[in-house]
Formats: C-alpha cells, sequence, structure tokens
C-alpha cells in the first residue's frame, strides 16, 4: 500500500511538474507616453533701488538668472514684454519696456521686445538651460520717482 | 554687471547687506524660482462628432511651492520656418474659440503633485481643420520687481470632418554655408488635417552605401501651408560626391522623399 501511494505521490509530482513546464504566463508592458513640456525661471528680476551711481552708469544690472526648458518633443521659446511701457506706482507709465534689457548666455544685450521674439527654434527634444543677465536702462531726466514694474513672459510651445 | 542673486558671489558688508535687503534685494538667500512645472499632453487632436469630447490635460508642480496657473485660449499661426505667433482667441484664420472651453480656468497645484484641467469640444464638424492653443500659465507673486511670467502651450487641434494625411516635399536643394553644406527641403501639406513628418535624411555615396543617417524630428505642417526645413549633410564626410535623400513619414500610407547631389570639396 505504501509503495503503491508513494508511486502515486511520486506520479503526481511528476505530472506536476511537467504540467508547471508547459506553462508560460505572457505578459505585456505598456506606458503611455504622451506629448511634455517643462519651464522653470529661477531668480527674482528685482533690481532694488537705484542708486545715485546707478544714474551716473545709466544703468543697473541684475545677474544670474536661469531659463530650464525640456521636452520630449521639438519646442520654441519666446520671450515678450507683456506690455510696452513700465508700470509706474501701478499704473501704466511712460518708460518704455526696451528700457530693460536681456543677455541670454552672455550673448549679448537686447531690449525686451513687445512681440514675441524666438530664444529657441525648434529646440531638440531633452534640457536645455540659459543663463540670463538683465539691465534696466536709467536716466535723472525721464525716470520720475516711483516704483517701475514690468512683467514679461517666457512661453514654451510644441512644434 | 553691478549685483547678483547669487550668494555666494557677493559679500556686502552688514550694514550694506540691511540696506539691500530693506530694499527688497535678497543677497544671501537661495534664488527664488518663479515656477517649475510641466504640462502633458502639450497637442491635443479632436476629430468631428456630434457629441461633446473632452481630454485631461495634466499641469506636474516640480516646485515647492503652491503654484497658481490661469488657463486660456489663444490662436496661432506658424510660418514655414516654424515660428509661430500668437494671437488672441478668434482672430485667428481657423480659430477653435467657438468650440474650444477649458475648465476650470485658474488652478492651483500644491507643490510636488498633479491636477488635471478639462480641454473640451463642442460638437464639431467643420469642413476646415481649426486649430488654436491652450495656455498654462502660471502667475506672478513677485509684489515688486520684474515679474516673469512662464507659459506652456497646448496645442489643440479640431480635424476637418473629411480628411485625411497629406504631404508632399516639393523642394529640396543643397544650401552652402560656412559650417558646410546643408539640405534644405520644403514640405507642403495641401490636405485638410495636419501633419507631423518625421524621418530621416540618408547621406549615399554614388555606389549607393548609406554612409550616414541624419533624423528628421516630428514638426507640425497646418493644413494648406508649408515648412522649410534645413538639415546639416556635410559634417565628417571625406571629401567626395553624395547624395542626400530625405525620405518622411506623414502619418500617410506612402512615404514623401526626394533626392539631392552635393559634394564635399
Amino acid at each position: 500500500m505504501k509503495r503503491v501511494l508513494t508511486t502515486l505521490v511520486l506520479g503526481s509530482l511528476l505530472f506536476a511538474t511537467s504540467a508547471q513546464a508547459q506553462t508560460t504566463a505572457s505578459q505585456t508592458a505598456r506606458i503611455n507616453v504622451p506629448s511634455i513640456l517643462f519651464i522653470s525661471f529661477t531668480g527674482d528680476v528685482d533690481f532694488g533701488a537705484a542708486a545715485d551711481a546707478d544714474f551716473t552708469a545709466g544703468f543697473k544690472d541684475v545677474t544670474g538668472f536661469t531659463l530650464t526648458h525640456r521636452g520630449n518633443i521639438l519646442h520654441d521659446v519666446t520671450v515678450v514684454a507683456d506690455q510696452a511701457v513700465f508700470n509706474k506706482d501701478g499704473v501704466a507709465g511712460v518708460k518704455p519696456a526696451s528700457d530693460l534689457q536681456y543677455d541670454m548666455d552672455a550673448a549679448g544685450l537686447i531690449a525686451m521686445p513687445v512681440v514675441p521674439v524666438l530664444l529657441d527654434d525648434g529646440a531638440a527634444r531633452g534640457q536645455h538651460t540659459k543663463s540670463f543677465d538683465f539691465r534696466v536702462l536709467l536716466s535723472l531726466l525721464n525716470d520720475d520717482p516711483g516704483l517701475y514694474e514690468l512683467p514679461f513672459t517666457f512661453t514654451v510651445s510644441p512644434d | 554687471m553691478a549685483t547678483r542673486c547669487q550668494p555666494h558671489t557677493l559679500r556686502p558688508s552688514r550694514p550694506a547687506l540691511l540696506a539691500l535687503a530693506g530694499s527688497g534685494l535678497l543677497f544671501g538667500a537661495p534664488p527664488a524660482v518663479q515656477g517649475q512645472y510641466s504640462v502633458d499632453p502639450v497637442i491635443v487632436q479632436f476629430s468631428s462628432s456630434d457629441s461633446v469630447r473632452a481630454t485631461a490635460t495634466r499641469i506636474k508642480n516640480d516646485g515647492s511651492q503652491p503654484l497658481d496657473v490661469r488657463l486660456y485660449v489663444n490662436d496661432f499661426e506658424q510660418d514655414e520656418l516654424g515660428t509661430h505667433s500668437f494671437l488672441p482667441a478668434g482672430e485667428g484664420t481657423r480659430s477653435c474659440e467657438s468650440v474650444l472651453r477649458v475648465t476650470p480656468d485658474a488652478i492651483t497645484v500644491p507643490a510636488g503633485e498633479s491636477r488635471y484641467v478639462n480641454i473640451s469640444f463642442e460638437p464639431w464638424k467643420g469642413a476646415d481643420t481649426c486649430w488654436s492653443m491652450v495656455f498654462a500659465a502660471t502667475l506672478a507673486r513677485v509684489p515688486t520687481g520684474l515679474r516673469v511670467r512662464q507659459r506652456i502651450g497646448v496645442k489643440v487641434y479640431g480635424l476637418a470632418l473629411v480628411g485625411e494625411p497629406t504631404g508632399e516635399i516639393t523642394i529640396a536643394e543643397i544650401a552652402r554655408g560656412e559650417d558646410g553644406p546643408k539640405l534644405v527641403f520644403e514640405f507642403e501639406n495641401p490636405g485638410t488635417w495636419p501633419v507631423r513628418p518625421m524621418g530621416s535624411v540618408e547621406i549615399r555615396d554614388y555606389q549607393g552605401r548609406v554612409v550616414r543617417s541624419i533624423d528628421v524630428r516630428p514638426f507640425s505642417v497646418l493644413p494648406g501651408q508649408g515648412r522649410r526645413v534645413s538639415v546639416p549633410v556635410g559634417l565628417g564626410l571625406v571629401a567626395g560626391d553624395y547624395l542626400a535623400v530625405p525620405v518622411l513619414d506623414f502619418g500617410a500610407d506612402y512615404l514623401a522623399g526626394a533626392q539631392v547631389t552635393f559634394s564635399v570639396p
């Protein structure tokens, strides 16, 4: 009886082993990869208070800003002033947006445009970093005392 | 350049530091981040339908502060060089403004989290494709100074009821510049649907061997319009005569191609 049971158990094990050997588990890995874009600008573009020396120089600078953009598709990057003139004490003044200048990647100062200007045309897939410095032009004759503000916009859009 | 916002580059004296801090310049503090975020997907297509359709677009805040995002519709155009121009909603040549909705129009995304916005299309059976752009723009939080806005555009297309991907390379020529020969080709889309051609430029010698293959990444071509694409082809080639063969897949059941000879002296 014991031999019979042992034979049956061994037979069952062999059958089970054989059955397992013939079993396959098919899996399909899936991931949905959407078109994606990222943007980040580091730093508050705050010139603080202009001093007499700045007026003598005719400008004041702030430096050390970074724009990072990345994506898995070709994309464009533009910059534009949101308005043609600085606000002075909260209302539109007369100081032109072009009195703000930017220098991207130490390529030279460019007046802030009032229509979008390409900073990167068809940027390749991957991550891109650009350095920015800013200069505001100052004039004793034209700049009345007050708080001047000029919003501007970086745009990333898919090609 | 006079001042620098990175703390390790300037070491003003204590009285100077206090004065500057009082005026709003924050030396010694880490650079503020105006917002760092991503949006996906950034290309959305709606086909013709009798019913309202919608898709969710995700905004992911990668920053350490809550991010206020405003959502709004603009129109856009894209010239043959691929440069975009942005117009108020409804002023584009083929605006989707009348059938495109974005909800909500403002959202706060907690730090490190994602939120979804709904881009929906009213019933649409246009004879022509329409296109617009939904912007996800950050709101400025800086109380003084130059407020920097950031925005990411989502292209939205409403496909014409009848259409199919169409296109061809109409011009292909070699332009010589300071950095060597470039293949310049024009891809025209005479159809009613937008297309996104992609492919490669094969460089072959006169024995027919492919000596190099240069990727052409997907680029958009609006209906009835064209794009001019420039691809450097001479880098690293030994002197000799070659063929530049652009081959583009734009979603049709055929490919667009051309062939141009050029020499490397």
